[in-house]
């Protein structure tokens, strides 16, 4: 019962009713006439067959043809080299409208275009804008895969493409076309554009060493790109600064044209050599014409940098030392007048004026900041001291009453590099030294033979402080009635570079005081020689070095900086954590590097967008503990983009070819519309009809049931 | 014991007192610049008020941290060698016993400085006990262009002269140790009698300052070479 339709029911009720209707209609009407009778019960059994046609609402169906037009996809290549080449006359890209709007236009009209505007990726658009905003780099291949392959209710019939077919991807013409095969869409191609070379002179080589030594002979090597110039010489030009070295006309003839230019190292520090090629009339653009590389020259003489605040007798007896140290050239600056003003102490003492009269900090080996306040010296030197350590400089802050943090120097620039945690006042009772901890100082110290530093004549007081810096090595501790007051003489390493602090100021009493004896006075002499030659060393091989591959990029390029990280025996480091500070014109970021597959070296990409001279600084840990640093320069040009790029029509040969379309050069598009095929596709579609749904019905269902109540009223039937 | 208690409470202030004043006193004031207590007889003590007077204006015009005075020291005794300079002046006979000349001699070869100022009558045994000092060497008068009339103030003429005592003009004499002056003998100027007070001897003011500022250079050399 329960199975049973309850339209099956409700039918099945309405025709015992109905049935039951005519024979209650058929016995009102006996006594009338017998052909009154037979029309009017066959009028009611018409009209209770049609209700009881609504209850069983019948279906009848039947199949019909449909015909509609082809949808189209119609992709525009929109890149620089679209928009803006040729440099005169109409773009590649107007020339594609042109032909989209003339001789493709019936095409089009025939069938439902889909419109895309083409670059990294592919933009759905429902007109082709007029000036489109150039794609700096364009895949042909990822935005016309990422086009065909777009959820549609109904497959394109073809997709036409207009391009030059030249991308960022330089991919091989086989290689695209056999990845977008597999779409089982035609791409039908309409080539545009001249496949002979943009004229355009460009450098893309340029080689020179990283560092080479000051007065050293050195290459630069230069390879200048002559695209679609062939027949002109070019004229490349070196510069430093705003000085041209050297020039050289390459002759015309091949493309590429190497050249070689000869230097000597000059002043020690960062040089930036650039290289400029002479534009060309006819080239396209002039922003590749240039390209710098950055060279750190290193002093060839160990040059000294002493700043000494007072005329002392520890300076004196120092000043006698470093005369007497063969090949060491020391530049002096001794502070005689306060605030700042300073004299080289040379053979003949002359007033210096400022602290800029010891030229670049790059030329020294080391510099040596000898019991002077921090304010005497400025905050900008002292950044330029930090500065120059971090880049591999040796520094020595020696004590005094008006250094570390007695002379202010805590918290400034400088403090972080110095290798003693810094304290505001001077400690007071006589200090012993005595030798401490087994690092290279330290056992530079024992080799020299020399024994009991405790029992040399008394210090008169020291600078306090709060203790060694992590991963700073403490040589000799101060001691007074056999507590330990603090480090005396401290070696670290500061970025690229190397720090060491001594926070006595008397050393003099080992040399010349009533205890002064043969043992102290070669005990003194084997500590300042022992320190001269500690921060005359030659720099060593850095822990952590950063790579970039170039000094130059286009603006938008993605960089890739790797930095190397080694420890003291220079075994790659797999558990450092090394963060990369990019600085440029606008903004700076902070990247955290990942290791690469190579082990102890940890690379990050980054995106340098606005042109400019930039920075880049690694700084790698092991826990707390600073590894090293390093930085790198490098300058970012305005964009060239595929302003250059040469049209590729074997590109889009390959895409026709594998798709099964056709491709045609633009002075026959033209032909394409005939070859696309827009043909309307018919469908066959099956129709159900429902009459008793329909108005019709409705009216004959009024129209039985109003003829039966006429006929009755005429023939006089209640 | 009600008698002691005044006596206590006036120990008490005096130590204060003495606590304050050495407490005031520069770390180096005992050992930086000394005045040299020679024998001979002559007065090694004369122009008191010059040493004070000379470290009062080289602390103002200088970067040097000076005591407010200098300390008495025999050439024989062991603390000489504390002393970065050392001034002898007088108008008498001069004289070193032998164990004095070997410490003074071990103290400027080892990086000290005596400056001598004939304050008249000094010169010959002055000279005498020179070559007594350094057998073989001779005081040699120091050029214009040297360091010492240089190192601050400048001397493009040599020595100032202060005081007129037998006519001509002043000279700078040194022995050189190593390119080095290690002593200074300063001859026919008195510049000791110029670094004294004004009303010593009633000298201009400027033949004072050039006096003094003569006596700062021979520290800035004393104190940087």
């Amino acid at each position: 019962m329960s199975d049973l339709d309850p339209r099956v029911v409700l039918l099945s009720l309405g025709v015992v009713a109905a049935c039951a209707a005519l024979v209650w209609c058929w016995m009102r009407l006996r006594g009338r006439p017998p052909t009154h009778v037979s029309i009017l019960l066959g009028l009611r059994v018409l009209l209770l067959s049609l209700l009881l046609a609504v209850v069983a609402d019948p279906a009848i169906r039947r199949q019909v043809a449909v015909s509609r037009p082809p949808l189209l996809l119609v992709a525009v290549d929109a890149s620089r080299s679209m928009t803006e080449l040729p440099p005169d006359g109409a773009s590649r890209y107007e020339r594609a409208l042109r032909a989209l709007e003339g001789e493709l236009a019936a095409a089009l009209e025939s069938a439902r275009a889909e419109r895309y505007l083409l670059g990294g990726d592919a933009q759905a658009a429902a007109e082709l804008p007029e000036e489109p905003r150039g794609r700096d780099e364009t895949d042909l291949q990822a935005a016309l895969s990422a086009m065909l392959r777009t959820p549609r209710a109904r497959r394109p019939a073809a997709c036409l493409l207009i391009s030059d077919g030249a991308d960022a991807t330089w991919r091989p013409p086989a290689r695209v076309a056999a990845a977008l095969g597999a779409y089982g869409v035609p791409v039908f191609c309409i080539g545009v554009g001249s496949s002979q070379p943009v004229p355009d002179v460009s450098l893309p080589g340029l080689v020179a060493p990283r560092v080479v030594t000051e007065g050293d002979r050195f290459e630069v090597r230069v390879l200048a790109r002559a695209a679609g110039l062939a027949g002109e010489p070019v004229l490349v030009r070196l510069r430093s600064g705003e000085a041209v070295v050297a020039e050289k006309e390459l002759a015309a003839g091949e493309v590429e044209r190497p050249a070689r230019f000869e230097l000597t190292a000059g002043r020690p520090g960062y040089q930036r050599y650039v290289v400029e090629a002479a534009s060309a009339a006819s080239e396209v653009t002039a922003a590749n014409n240039r390209r710098s590389v950055v060279v750190r020259v290193e002093p060839r003489q160990a040059r000294l940098l002493v700043i000494e605040g007072h005329p002392r007798r520890e300076y004196a007896f120092l000043r006698r030392l470093l005369t007497r140290v063969e090949d060491l050239e020391a530049v002096i600056l001794l502070r005689k007048q306060r605030p700042a003003e300073f004299w080289l102490d040379a053979e003949r003492p002359r007033r210096a004026g400022g602290l800029s009269a010891a030229g670049e900090l790059n030329r020294f080996r080391a510099v040596v900041v000898s019991n002077i306040e921090a304010a005497a010296l400025g905050g900008g030197f002292v950044s330029r001291l930090e500065d120059y350590v971090a880049e591999g400089g040796a520094l020595a802050m020696l004590g005094g009453e008006d250094s570390f943090g007695a002379g202010g120097w805590d918290g400034t620039a400088l403090a972080p590099a110095v290798p003693v945690r810094m304290e505001g006042s001077m400690l007071g009772d006589p200090v012993a030294v005595r030798l401490a901890g087994e690092g290279e100082m330290a056992r530079a110290l024992r080799q020299t033979g020399i024994e009991r530093w405790e029992r040399l004549p008394l210090l008169d007081g020291m600078n306090a402080a709060a203790g060694a810096r992590p991963g700073a090595e403490v040589a000799l501790e101060g001691l007074s009635a056999g507590t330990v007051l603090g480090p005396v003489l401290v070696t670290g390493r500061h970025g690229a570079g190397r720090t060491l602090a001594l926070t006595v100021a008397d050393t003099w009493r080992w040399r010349q005081s009533p205890g002064a004896g043969d043992h102290s006075r070669a005990a003194w002499e084997a500590l300042w020689t022992s320190i001269i030659g500690w921060l005359m060393a030659p720099r060593a091989d850095r822990q952590v070095l950063l790579e970039l591959g170039r000094d130059s990029f286009e603006s938008g390029d993605l960089i890739r900086a790797e930095a190397h990280v080694r420890d003291r025996d220079f075994r790659p480091i797999t558990d450092a954590r090394v963060e990369l500070t990019v600085s440029g014109p606008a903004r700076e970021q902070t990247l955290l590097a990942e290791p690469a597959d190579v082990e102890g070296i940890y690379g990050a990409t980054f995106r340098a967008a606005d042109p400019g001279d930039y920075a880049l600084a690694a700084e790698a840990y092991r826990g707390e503990e600073m590894l090293g640093e390093d930085r790198r320069r490098f300058e970012v040009i305005a964009p060239i983009g595929e302003l250059t790029h040469a049209a590729r029509p074997e590109v889009l040969e390959a895409i026709a070819g594998e798709t099964g379309g056709r491709y045609l050069p633009m002075d026959r598009a033209g032909e394409m519309a005939d070859l696309l095929p827009l043909q309307p596709t018919t469908e066959r579609r099956s129709v159900t009809l429902r009459p008793t749904r329909t108005w019709w019905y409705f009216v004959l269902v009024i129209a039985v049931g109003g003829l039966d109540w006429l006929l009755r009223r005429r023939w006089g039937i209640g | 014991m009600r008698r002691s208690v005044p006596w206590l409470v006036i120990t008490c202030a005096l130590c204060l007192i003495a606590a304050v004043a050495l407490a005031a006193l520069p770390a180096d004031a005992e050992e930086l610049i000394g005045r040299l207590k020679y024998g001979g007889g002559g007065d090694w003590y004369a122009n008191p008020s010059s040493l004070p007077n000379l470290l009062e204006f080289a602390r103002e015009h200088t970067s040097l941290d000076l005591p407010r005075r200098a300390v008495e020291v025999e050439p024989g005794a062991p603390e000489l060698h504390s002393f970065a300079l050392v001034h002898a002046t007088g108008h008498g006979r001069i004289r070193f016993t032998d164990a004095q000349r070997r410490n003074l001699r071990e103290y400027l070869l080892g990086g000290g400085f005596l400056h001598v100022d004939d304050n008249y009558g000094l010169d010959e045994s002055f000279r005498e006990e020179v070559r007594a000092l350094f057998p073989g060497r001779e005081l040699v008068e120091l050029p214009f262009s040297h360091p010492i009339y240089h190192c601050l103030f400048e001397f493009p003429r040599g020595l100032p002269k202060i005081h007129e005592h037998h006519g001509g003009p002043p000279h700078g004499y040194g022995i050189i140790h190593e390119g080095r002056v290690v002593l200074f003998y300063s001859y026919n100027t008195d510049l000791g009698d110029g670094w004294e007070s004004p009303e010593v001897h009633n000298d201009p003011e400027e033949v004072r300052r050039q006096a003094l500022r003569m006596g700062t250079n021979l520290l800035v050399y004393a104190l940087s070479r």
